[in-house]
């Protein structure tokens, strides 16, 4: 790519002359963006210093926030059983919807990466479902799945299958895992998008050395592609762990969390302990749990990109 | 010239700040309403209220605000943490325990003008009150029957609908064996209400939620066989399918659809009948009973917030919503039930036979206690009931859960 080339060594070019005409540098910069840093301080600082305070705080339902409560709201939280059941049901829910969404979406980036006739359509097809809000998809779906009015059951009936009237949200393992396919569409087009990117800066050439080398297309993924595109893969996975992870308006909407709490995860059951059962004090305990998993999934993160930024300056 | 200019300007300023000062006698109190939707009309009801009082009061300035039902417990939660909340705030009963404990809500005995208070049907203004304050009015108040689809009934050779639960047993075989996707009589098993579509068995088998020791009576006997009786339907397939994915609308809309033989609601029911099921032909008895005649009665509340700098004329307003004249209007616009003593006599609700029903159970109404914790034992039971409604536990081991949820709840409280 020759724009990438002659961009970079004129970027190169203004830093040093800057630099040998004596401006002040890193405190200078830092005070520049002094007033970035301290709204953003303010701004996720303090909810994130808000919620700390209440997790060790017996706080009243109308967050009055009463004595000292040390870690008695996080035992109360692990003392819940319905915590845990919800603990153990966020890690299938991330780890299905997580993986099943890389599983799909490889090949899926795959074909879009070739070139092929109403190419642009099909991308724009597969982004879809981004554009439509969580919340509304949850809703369509809930109608969809709907046992006598569903088109599901309408279309399964039509082909002679025996699903007239088959509820599929009573059941919660089959509950769930409609809502863990919905998650997988809904996290295909965000990741689809990032490994179409990781496609597109794999050199051409190499498959052209590959296969004059005499190496089957099977053979040139295995070691050209997948490789490749594996960086990109990780950091696919990372931030889609983290938006899974407390992903909300599906599971609430479609289920509400039952039937009999078997298909809350953490998210559901924190909004139901604040809002529903008043006990801010729980929640805000069971959020800082929350917090501390995806803080090491940010952190991993991090540690990708910034390995990845090194490896790109070599 | 410099003097005099200095002058006026301390003239001047000092009048302004002895306008703006002295600015309430002049200047509008202004009361926030804030009230949930029961259907779209709710919203400009309420919207036209209060043009007339503010007409009718020059000092005063009511802005309402209207939110779903659904948002209503967030954001009124968010509101008194932020100290946004507005003076008037409707909401269900059951929360109100929990508000008036933790000190949001005002109490407005004091408020009151003498013999307002005396208007109410005092079963509903009771409900109201707790410690020894009044905490609040019953904005609404709903008593739940027996929808039954009469079409069905005469196919199936029933002459009249059941009085008992065996008799709806039966009929609801009969129904169910019309075939055609037709289903006998519901059963809900998923959000709001669960608990209270399970009360209308408990209490007509002569259960109680509060046993006579103070403890829990969900896992009474009375409790088992009311559960068992619900079990028994399910178990001979004559309720909808997945009774544990079923929400009160989606039994309402199979009941409207034509598609459903029996099924207990409330009179707001009416209304979604007269849109969505003008082809279904339906009658509404009363609860069919096993030991005693009881149905479940629900009412909201509206108060005053303890934050408010104008509860006065906060007061003022809801002695306006309360009269005769607004609650008539509101009650036939919704289908509640009246919670005024000079409602009842209305022949709308006397001699309309799909309200009279109603104001003749209102006597034998039950209620859910008022604890501040309630939510949660109800979820408890929730949770119990989907396990015992799906086949998972017995009737006997599920209630024994959530009793010991409820009592262990209730032993925290004290």
């Amino acid at each position: 790519m020759p724009g990438i080339e002659k961009t970079a060594p004129r970027r190169a070019a203004s830093a040093g002359r800057s630099s040998k005409l004596g401006l002040p540098g890193p405190a200078f910069a830092l005070i520049l963006i002094a007033p970035c840093l301290l709204l953003s301080v303010a701004v996720i600082g303090y909810p994130i210093f808000d919620v700390i305070r209440m997790s060790l705080f017996d706080v009243s339902r109308t967050g009055v926030v009463r004595e000292f409560a040390g870690l008695a709201n996080f035992a109360k939280a692990f003392a819940d059983p319905v915590f845990l059941q919800a603990a153990r049901q966020t890690v299938i829910w991330t780890v299905c919807v997580v993986g099943g969404t890389l599983l799909v979406s490889v090949p899926i980036a795959l074909i879009l990466n070739e070139d092929f006739y109403g190419r642009t359509i099909a991308r724009t097809i597969v982004l879809l479902p981004w554009a439509i809000s969580l919340a509304m998809t949850a809703v369509v779906w809930r109608y969809v799945v709907n046992g006598d009015f569903g088109t599901l059951n309408m279309t399964l009936a039509a082909l002679g299958l025996p699903f007239e009237n088959y509820p599929w949200l009573a059941d919660a393992r089959m509950a769930f895992l409609i809502e863990i396919l919905i998650g997988i569409l809904v996290s295909v087009p965000f990741t689809v998008t990032i490994l179409l990117g990781g496609l597109t800066s794999i050199p051409e050439s190499l498959y052209e050395a590959s296969a004059i080398d005499g190496a089957a297309s099977t053979k040139s993924f295995y070691y050209i592609t997948l490789p490749l595109l594996w960086p990109f893969m990780q950091i696919a996975l990372v931030l889609n762990v983290i938006y899974v992870f407390n992903s909300f308006p599906i599971i609430w909407i479609m289920t509400n969390g039952g039937p009999a709490n078997r298909t809350d995860i953490l998210i559901t059951y924190v909004y139901k302990q604040a809002f529903a059962f008043g006990k801010l004090g729980n929640a805000a305990a069971g959020s800082m749990v929350m917090f501390a998993i995806l803080l090491v999934f940010a952190l991993v993160y991090l540690f990708l990109t910034k390995s990845q930024g090194a490896r790109n300056d070599d | 010239m410099g003097k005099k200019f200095l002058a006026a300007l301390i003239v001047g300023t000092a009048t302004a700040a002895a306008l703006l000062h002295s600015g309430s006698a002049w200047a509008k109190e202004t009361v926030r309403v804030r009230v949930a939707e029961y259907s779209t009309k709710t919203g400009p009801f309420f919207q036209g209220l209060a043009e007339k009082f503010n007409a009718a009061n020059p000092d005063i300035e009511v802005k309402i605000e209207h939110l779903p039902w659904p948002e209503m417990q967030q954001q009124l939660v968010s509101d008194i943490s932020a100290g946004t909340a507005p003076d008037i705030s409707h909401m269900a009963t059951r929360w109100m325990a929990g508000f008036a404990k933790d000190g949001a809500l005002a109490p407005i005995e004091g408020l009151m003008s003498p013999g307002f208070a005396d208007t109410f049907v005092p079963t509903y203004l009771d409900l109201q009150k707790q410690g020894d304050h009044t905490w609040g009015l019953p904005i609404a108040a709903s008593v739940r029957g027996l929808f039954y689809n009469k079409k069905l009934l005469e196919q199936a050779g029933i002459a009249k609908p059941p009085a008992t639960w065996d008799e709806a047993f039966e009929a609801a075989k009969k129904i169910d064996a019309l075939g055609d996707g037709v289903y006998g009589i519901g059963v809900q098993g998923r959000d709001l209400d669960t608990e209270g579509y399970w009360f209308y068995s408990l209490w007509t088998h002569g259960g109680a939620i509060l046993g006579p020791d103070g403890k829990s009576g969900f896992a009474s006997p009375e409790a088992v066989t009311a559960t068992n009786n619900y079990l028994r339907m399910i178990k001979a397939n004559v309720t909808q399918p997945g009774v544990t994915g079923s929400s009160r609308e989606d039994l309402q809309n199979l009941f409207a659809a034509g598609k459903m033989g029996m099924v207990l609601s409330g009179p707001w029911f009416n209304a979604q009948l007269a849109e969505q099921g003008k082809d279904v032909e339906y009658g509404i008895s009363r609860i069919p009973v096993a030991t005693t005649e009881a149905t479940y009665g629900v009412t909201d509340t509206i108060a005053v917030l303890e934050s408010s700098k104008v509860k006065p004329q906060a007061m003022k307003f809801l002695e306006f919503i309360f009269n005769k004249e607004n609650r008539l209007e509101f009650g036939k616009l919704e289908g509640f039930v009246p919670v005024l003593k000079a409602e009842s006599t209305e022949p709308f609700f006397t001699e309309n036979p799909k309200m009279s029903v109603f104001l003749e159970m209102g006597s034998m109404a039950k209620f859910a206690p008022l604890f501040p914790r309630w939510e949660e034992m109800a979820d408890g039971l929730k949770t119990e009931l989907s396990r015992i409604y799906s086949g998972e536990v017995s009737a006997e081991e599920g209630l024994k859960q959530a009793a010991a949820k409820m009592d262990a709840i209730l032993a925290e409280e004290e």
